[in-house]
């Protein structure tokens, strides 16, 4: 990409959040009310709970739920994903139970899981998990079905150990597939990790949330839920994209 | 050196290779097919296209292994160094990673095998950005960097233009003397078997067998025009019988 195109779309999507929060200020001061605050408000408010209140607190402790739930059902969607992309056989016995989990809602897991275990940090970074470890399944047996055979041959042909044929010929194969459930994986985790803390636990942005709910509260509301997608959005670039320009920096 | 190569042959009897066609129809590819490769010697195998060449290696390479029939490799040397029809690099690794990746981690070896393909200037580089001439000789590098028993080679010239494979077959005929691997070469391209051979074996027919074979006795570096022609004219007389 050239830098006067990166500039162009720079500032088209820039002009563009700018229009979305002239009609949100536009509307709210047409509504004049305190269930529709401006902009301006919800961002003083963000700025001095960050401040003074507990935001950060808030926000540390969901991200570190965001955070284990993410790397669990990681490493166990790919697992399961890879196992089931390579072998028939355990394709075709436990596709079933894929489709049973991947439509359970978000909601049942979150509610027996307190059942079962109780109003506890394991049984909430569970109910996340298991909630994305399917969607994190589908998407790596997809890679997985698509491995090249013939560098499978090569690596057979030349004796490559295990680790080897993992680390060096099958994971970059996959590296598409992993970028894509980890953008989709954040996205969706985070959002369930809000209900699980709405519904069992006694901190995090979910916990606030609720808390500003029964207080009515919108601008509070508003400004926990901008702070933790601009703190989304920032692992986004700063992590998530950067890593995937690094894998992909042979690509022509 | 009969009784001394003897025991270092590689033996390979298929007695029956069949694939098994999506409709479930089985057909046979290879039959009583033998062949015994000496230490040291170059054995080209070839054949018209489709006849079952890339099979015959892929039983020898040992990735695959549904057929009846046995293989003995012997036991010296570090296994097979197979270059592909395609090179089969893998993108993602530099070119000298890809040799590293098979095995090969001391500095100089790799430098002195990229040095000898002509590739002394990409070792850092990835794959996609070589040519295929050269992506080819990367993947000789590569069979060759693990020092193997047997270097199998699946028309690695093909779809190169005429002077390329000319420079690779030149090429290739200066390191068999240098390193004097055994060497099994598949081919269906009568000049380059004619070139390179110490013995030429024909397969053909449907499943297919060894139907002829011919013995080379001028070495390869000696071989002029002459001699080339007179052994293509040989090796064209046998397959017209
Ligand atoms: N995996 C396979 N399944 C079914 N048929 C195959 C398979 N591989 C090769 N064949 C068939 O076996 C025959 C020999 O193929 P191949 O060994 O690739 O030929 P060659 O390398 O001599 O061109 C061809 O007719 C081909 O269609
Ligand atoms: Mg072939």
């Amino acid at each position: 990409m050239t830098d006067t195109s990166t500039l162009t779309r720079l500032a088209l999507q820039g002009g563009s959040i700018v229009i979305l929060l002239g009609l949100w200020a536009m509307g709210a001061m047409v509504a004049d009310s305190t269930l529709l605050p401006t902009p301006l408000e919800v961002f003083t408010g963000m700025a001095k709970e960050a401040n003074q209140g507990e935001l950060l607190h808030h926000l540390g402790v969901t991200l570190m739920r965001v955070g284990a739930a993410f790397f669990i059902s990681f490493i166990i969607g790919t697992a399961i994903g890879i196992t089931m992309g390579r072998s028939k056989l355990l394709n075709t016995v436990f596709d079933p139970w894929l489709v049973l989990f991947l439509n359970i809602p978000a909601l049942v897991t979150i509610i027996l899981a307190y059942v079962w275990f109780g109003l506890i940090e394991a049984a909430a970074i569970f109910a996340v998990s298991l909630n994305k470890i399917p969607n994190v399944a589908i998407t790596m047996r997809e890679g997985a079905r698509t491995l090249d055979k013939d560098l499978m041959e090569m690596a057979a042909s030349f004796r490559l150990d295990r680790k080897k044929t993992l680390t060096k010929v099958i994971l970059p194969q996959l590296y598409p597939y992993m970028a894509a459930s980890a953008r989709s994986g954040l996205a969706l985790i985070w959002k369930i990790v809000l209900v699980v803390e709405l519904l069992g636990r006694s901190n995090g942005i979910g916990f606030q949330l609720h808390l500003y709910f029964q207080l009515f509260d919108v601008t509070m509301i508003l400004a926990y839920a901008f702070a933790f997608i601009i703190v989304i959005q920032t692992i986004e670039l700063m992590v998530l994209q950067p890593v995937e320009r690094h894998v992909n920096r042979w690509r022509r | 050196m009969l009784t001394a190569g003897e025991d270092r042959k590689i033996i390979i009897r298929i007695e029956n290779k069949t694939f098994t066609q999506p409709g479930g129809k089985t057909v046979p590819v290879l039959q009583n097919v033998e062949l015994n490769i000496l230490e040291g010697e170059v054995v080209v195998v070839f054949g018209s296209s489709g006849c079952g060449k890339t099979t015959l290696l892929n039983l020898i390479a040992g990735l695959d292994v549904d057929f009846q029939g046995s293989i003995e490799l012997g036991t010296q040397g570090n296994g097979i160094g197979y270059v592909f029809q395609e090179p089969r690099l893998l993108p993602w690794l530099t070119v000298e990673d890809n040799l590293r990746l098979v095995g090969e981690n001391n500095e100089e070896a790799i430098s002195s095998v990229l040095e000898a393909v002509g590739l002394a200037d990409s070792h850092q580089t990835y794959p996609n950005r070589l040519s295929l001439g050269m992506a080819r000789r990367a993947a000789l590098a590569r069979a060759l960097a693990i020092n193997p028993a047997l270097l199998i080679m699946d028309e690695p010239f093909v779809s190169l233009d005429e002077n390329t494979a000319v420079r690779l077959r030149n090429l290739l005929t200066e390191i068999l003397e240098l390193h004097k691997p055994t060497v099994l070469f598949v081919t269906h391209d009568l000049k380059e078997a004619v070139t390179l051979a110490d013995r030429v074996l024909f397969l053909k027919g449907s499943p297919a067998q060894v139907a002829e074979e011919l013995k080379f006795d001028t070495p390869r570096i000696v071989r002029g025009p002459e001699v080339l022609a007179d052994y293509e004219e040989r090796a064209r007389t046998l397959l017209n019988r």
